[in-house]
């Protein structure tokens, strides 16, 4: 087990270093920082002093080596829209992306499981089609286009809900819809695939003949085996999440880790992206760590292997 | 961070007050002492300004913000002339071409109650504060300030202003950006520039209360304020960057005011009884910036060709429902003495291009348009009129697509590229000579010199005459647009608000917001 942890801490370690690097590449060859945050009428004097304050006037292999040098100092740099550390300014919209990623997360699997379970059960019935075709609707329709709509209908024509900013629960509703429809689509054709494919199994049979009740072959036998590919799809989504939120922050002017991506990518503030970035690497880390740890706990075959042998 | 009481009550009462305040529209918030009530003003705009003080930066977003807290000593009527009127200071003379006496108004207070002095004065002109943090001299105000001398003060109410050389636009100058005057005895308390900017004090209509990134920037109202009583209980200004957003939200009447809208939206907003299209032209020309190092465009004759290809009016009246002015020459009306109203209009004359062309013996050799994805507004659809215009008389431009302004100086430029440049103050040396002059934008990233035109400007400098300053901006005019044009002149830009017909505050000619008691549209709120 030491040794599973051990060699997926030297993975994290590299996949971080590698978007790091990737990053900070991307960021300075795709366009000076200083003209991006400047505006294209800023006298020469002024972007010349800038890019001096900000060392971006040394060559780029010595900013990379500065930079990684203060990572390992703990040190992320500072915000060159906002001057503060660039860690202080990415902490405080983390809780605030949580605001609407956790109760969107909550919502894909509320909806998401239920809806595909139903859909497995009641195979080729119009329920079935019904549950497939909302499905394919949410999963089609992009976060943004359903965001608007929503605004368009429950914030302009039906004035019940405030269309965007954040400070109030009211505030939080549309977007965690928003957020929550497209994986809870996802989430709900899985969820019939892997359930169809273990009813079919021989244990299923098996059990229905040998007189188990219907509701315990399902609870008992069905839902935990179908698990490991779901599970798959749910540590998937917590990426899918974090990307969604770039778009529907920006729809609902909501002041997350997304609206920030977004701008600070806009005006190249470096220190900012690459810290985000950390963030992203890091959480979607821990949540693939998490779901390979869980398979052990749905699947005692894979206890001690760290690894799954079903799923995506 | 942003507080949540997650009780059912709470729920309840929210959904309740969403309901409520959706349907109310302009917030009506309480009574003033005074008896009047008066409103919270809530605006939606594109970006937020990422510093407060006057000096550091000139964006679009801090301009919307900072004419609320400061005062400058000259200031500009809000009407079609800009003339030059009594600010902080309520008169001024004319000492000699190098300096001006200003007679402070009596009685002005700062946001912190302490009041306007002499001091003040000195300080926010002076190098402490023009040069920065850090007395680096990394702030755009400096690049038009930095011919002042010294500050003279003769008593606590009277200040001589003095230049480094003669300087007739020295009055303009101290009417533009980045010449407001700051609390001195407040910068000195706040003890380090980044506290001095988390929260600036001034003596303008409204006071800072306090600012989130990305989120918001709230302001109160200033009673004590010289120019009258601020019209608005409150002032947030929204930080929305989505136009949809934008548009949404004044639509769902959680906003009163909106920046920053594109004409293809007038009809949307115009079919609400209680909302209207307000704006038009601002102090801005929009251009087309030519690299004359470029093999093909060296050729002045190509780059004449360039422009007389243009339907300036198709494109205004398809583009921009019809609204903004075509200028004749790199210049504005408001330039007063300075402008020179015969200089002739803009030609389109495709025959005269495709003469040019073929004296210039262009035989189809590609031009590379940069172009950034509509970073202004209709500008790729306006790029995409504008090939088809030159297309027409033989000019092969193709789009180069690049994705911030910093690419579109990569050298080796070899190529034409959209720029758009506000008026820092209202003459030539304020607004072309800003971008083709030594230290202009354009010569610094290399595209474009011009001895003649740089001489002349030296001299335009020193000359304080208007009837001795006319003929030498004529000539100037006629380098930039026949001799040797560094670009082409496209249309005078327009800012465009939706708003609430309630809302009488009225805009500008400038991209400043003015929600002061100085605004026509407020004086009588």
């Amino acid at each position: 087990m030491l040794h599973f942890i051990l060699i997926r801490l030297a993975r994290a370690l590299l996949t971080i270093l590698i978007m790091v690097t990737f990053a900070f590449v991307v960021l300075r060859v795709s366009g000076d920082p200083v003209l991006a945050l400047l505006s294209p009428e800023t006298p020469a004097s002024v972007v010349e002093a800038f890019r001096q304050s900000w060392g971006l006037d040394q060559p780029l292999w010595v900013q990379y080596l500065r930079y990684l040098l203060a990572i390992v100092h703990g040190d992320l740099g500072q915000s060159m829209r906002d001057g503060r550390a660039a860690v202080v300014v990415v902490a405080e919209r983390i809780p605030i992306t949580l605001l609407l990623t956790v109760p969107a997360l909550i919502l894909n699997i509320a909806i998401g499981i239920p809806a595909g379970i139903l859909a497995a059960l009641k195979r080729d019935s119009f329920v079935d089609r019904a549950v497939m075709t909302s499905a394919i609707a949410g999963f089609t329709v992009p976060s943004f286009v359903l965001g608007l709509l929503l605004v368009l209908v429950f914030a302009v024509e039906l004035p019940w809900l405030p269309s965007g900013g954040a400070g109030s629960i009211q505030q939080m509703i549309l977007p965690v819809v928003t957020l929550g429809v497209g994986g809870a689509a996802v989430l709900a054709r899985f969820t019939r695939s892997a359930m169809l494919e273990v009813l079919g199994e021989a244990y299923i049979r098996t059990g229905s003949a040998k007189g188990v009740a219907w509701r315990r072959v399902i609870s008992g036998h069905a839902l935990p085996n179908a698990a490991i590919p779901i599970l798959t799809i749910i540590g998937f989504m917590i990426g899918n999440l974090i990307a969604g939120t770039v778009l529907v922050e920006s729809v609902f002017s909501w002041p997350g880790l997304g609206s920030l991506l977004v701008v600070s990518v806009m005006s190249r503030d470096l220190a900012v992206v690459q810290c985000i970035l950390l963030f992203v690497a890091a959480a979607m880390i821990i949540a693939n760590v998490l779901v390979d740890l869980l398979y052990g706990v749905l699947d005692p075959r894979l206890r001690g292997t760290g690894r799954a042998s079903g799923g995506a | 961070m942003t507080k949540f009481e997650l009780t059912r009550r709470n729920v309840l009462a929210g959904a309740l007050a969403a309901t409520v305040s959706a349907s109310t529209g302009f917030k009506v918030t309480q009574a003033h002492a005074a008896g009047t009530a008066r409103k919270a003003l809530r605006v939606g705009m594109s970006g937020y300004p990422r510093t407060l003080d006057p000096v550091i930066a000139t964006d679009t977003a801090i301009r919307r913000v900072v004419p609320q807290l400061f005062d400058t000593l000259i200031t500009r009527e809000q009407n079609a002339s800009m003339a030059l009127k009594p600010g902080l200071a309520e008169r001024w003379e004319r000492i000699d071409a190098q300096s001006l006496r200003f007679f402070l108004r009596q009685g002005v207070v700062f946001h912190d109650g302490g009041p306007l002095t002499a001091d003040d004065v000195a300080f926010s002109l002076g190098q402490d504060h023009l040069l920065g943090p850090g007395r680096k001299g990394a702030t755009e105000a400096l690049a038009m300030l930095d011919g002042i001398d010294r500050i003279d003060i003769v008593d606590a109410h009277t200040v001589i202003v003095r230049t480094k050389g003669p300087d007739a636009l020295l009055e303009q100058r101290l009417a533009a950006w980045g010449s407001e005057i700051v609390s001195k005895r407040a910068f000195d308390a706040a003890g380090s520039w980044e506290k001095w900017t988390a929260a600036p004090v001034g003596t303008g209509p409204y006071r800072f209360v306090s600012q989130k990134l990305d989120v918001n920037v709230v302001l109160a109202p200033h009673d004590a304020y010289w120019g009258g009583r601020p019209s608005f209980e409150s002032i947030e200004y929204r930080i929305i960057p989505e136009l949809a957003a934008r548009v949404n939200g004044l639509l769902a009447g959680e906003l009163d005011l909106v920046t920053d809208i594109p004409p293809d939206q007038f009809a949307d907003v115009r079919k609400r009884a209680e909302l209207e299209i307000t704006g038009g032209p601002v102090q801005n020309i929009r251009t087309l910036v030519l690299d004359k190092t470029d093999p093909i465009l060296k050729d002045p004759r190509i780059r004449r060709a360039m422009s007389l290809a243009i339907d300036r009016k198709l494109l205004v009246e398809t583009l921009w429902d019809n609204a903004l002015p075509i200028p004749n020459g790199y210049q504005l009306p408001t330039y007063g003495a300075g402008y020179i109203e015969d200089f002739p209009a803009f030609a389109y004359d495709p025959e005269k291009a495709q003469a040019l062309l073929n004296e210039a013996g262009y035989k189809g050799e590609e031009i590379t348009y940069r172009l950034l994805n509509n970073y202004y507004p209709n500008q790729v659809s306006g790029a995409q009129a504008m090939i088809a215009m030159w297309r027409e008389v033989g000019l092969n431009v193709k789009i180069q697509m690049m994705e911030n302004s910093g690419q579109l100086k990569q050298k080796p430029v070899h190529a034409i590229f959209d720029s758009s440049n506000t008026a820092l103050f209202l003459d030539h040396l304020g607004h072309p000579w800003w971008e083709y002059g030594p230290y202009g934008a354009w010569t610094q990233a290399g595209v474009w010199e011009n001895q003649e035109y740089f001489a002349l400007g030296a001299k335009l400098r020193e000359t304080v005459e208007p009837e001795q300053r006319r003929p030498i901006i004529r000539r100037m005019l006629e380098i930039i647009h026949d001799v040797d044009p560094p670009s082409i002149v496209l249309h005078v830009s327009g800012q465009f608000y939706a708003k609430r017909k309630d809302l009488p505050w009225l805009p500008g000619q400038t991209l400043e917001l003015n929600f002061g008691p100085s605004n026509p549209g407020l004086t009588r709120t």
